[in-house]
């Protein structure tokens, strides 16, 4: 009888060990995922960034305006606000009449130049965006705002004295 | 004595197996409100009514009157309904005359626009009823409602691809 009772007591077996080292590594997984995508940005620093969003129509072109929060796509993260946004004709290629290629502004796509003040961090490469993006000149990146969407690349990353 | 060994070599269902099974339900039960979490599903608070204007550019004659008002828009890459058909709008498309180059009053380059004799814009307007998630933006089937968003729709009698030019929201 006591016999029996002991082979019925709980044991840890293989299998247990092998689950429970998977469950650990989940949750280390969940908790590495959760802090890169969530304290990233909390960096508490800056740098005023100036970037190009080329060849959109002219209604989301307007909808551009100064300290307009801006947010990532992909994570919904707060990165910044608009300093301000200049509205142009965007770039086209034609050929004029002496059959050479020229550059002209298009009637129908507008450019927009955006200077922003974006958090993030600063690394020994640059300026990462949020804490996670390198932002290189030529860097694309997607954004919204209250009013659009688009993606902007980057032409000049400062610091802010 | 085989028998007797074989028979407490069974594997019985006992408590560590229950907590170990509670845990892994926990760890996936995390796992899914994460990535709810980010695709912005879950975490959304109110309510608004939202009207938004898709453009779908370049669509032949023959499809350009096809969406009617009243007809139920639906997002054919997730099969949901995305609202009410309030109103429809057609124009010519435009193009970029790039072989037409012409100086303007300011002595710079640029081209003519022109229309395309059988291409048009349809402009179409819908209303529904948005959730508002993270930032205050308003989410139609967990898509962002924002100039420049892209929503693939349907009707009952035609499909495309449409940017959102204009929006309004109304807040209960």
């Amino acid at each position: 009888m006591d016999r029996k009772a002991q082979n019925k007591k709980a044991k840890l077996n293989i299998i247990d060990i092998i689950i429970i080292f998977a469950v650990l590594i989940c949750l280390a997984a969940i908790g590495l995922r959760i802090y890169f995508t969530s304290n990233a940005n909390n960096t508490g620093e800056e740098a005023l960034v100036t970037f190009e969003v080329y060849g959109i129509s002219e209604t989301n072109a307007m909808a551009f305006g100064e300290n307009m929060k801006l947010y990532l796509a992909s994570s919904d993260d707060e990165v910044g606000y608009i300093v301000s946004a200049a509205v142009s004709a965007a770039k086209t290629d034609a050929v004029d009449g002496d059959g050479k290629i020229t550059s002209v502004n298009d009637p129908i796509k507008k450019t927009v130049v955006v200077t922003a003040v974006l958090k993030g961090k600063w690394g020994d490469d640059g300026f990462y965006l949020d804490g996670t993006k390198l932002l290189s000149l030529g860097t694309n990146v997607e954004i919204y705002t209250e009013k659009n969407i688009f993606s902007f690349t980057v032409l000049d990353v400062d610091n802010i004295e | 004595m085989n028998k007797n060994s074989s028979e407490s070599r069974k594997t019985h269902f006992n408590l560590i197996d229950v907590i170990i099974i509670i845990a892994v339900l926990a760890v996936i039960a995390a796992i899914v409100w994460i990535i709810l979490l980010q695709s912005g599903s879950v975490g959304q608070t109110d309510d608004v009514k939202i009207t938004y204007t898709l453009k779908f550019s370049l669509v032949r004659e023959e499809f350009a009157s096809r969406v009617k008002i009243g007809d139920s828009a639906v997002n054919s890459s997730t099969g949901n309904e995305i609202g009410t058909v309030t109103a429809v709008s057609v124009e010519k498309s435009k193009y970029v005359n790039t072989d037409a180059v012409v100086t303007d009053e300011n002595g710079e380059y640029t081209v003519e626009v022109s229309e395309y004799p059988d291409m048009y814009d349809v402009y179409v307007t819908v209303s529904t009823t948005a959730t508002l998630g993270k930032n205050g933006i308003a989410y139609v089937d967990g898509y962002r409602i924002l100039i420049g968003s892209q929503i693939y729709f349907r009707d009952a009698s035609f499909a495309s691809r449409g940017f959102i030019t204009d929006f309004e929201t109304v807040k209960d």
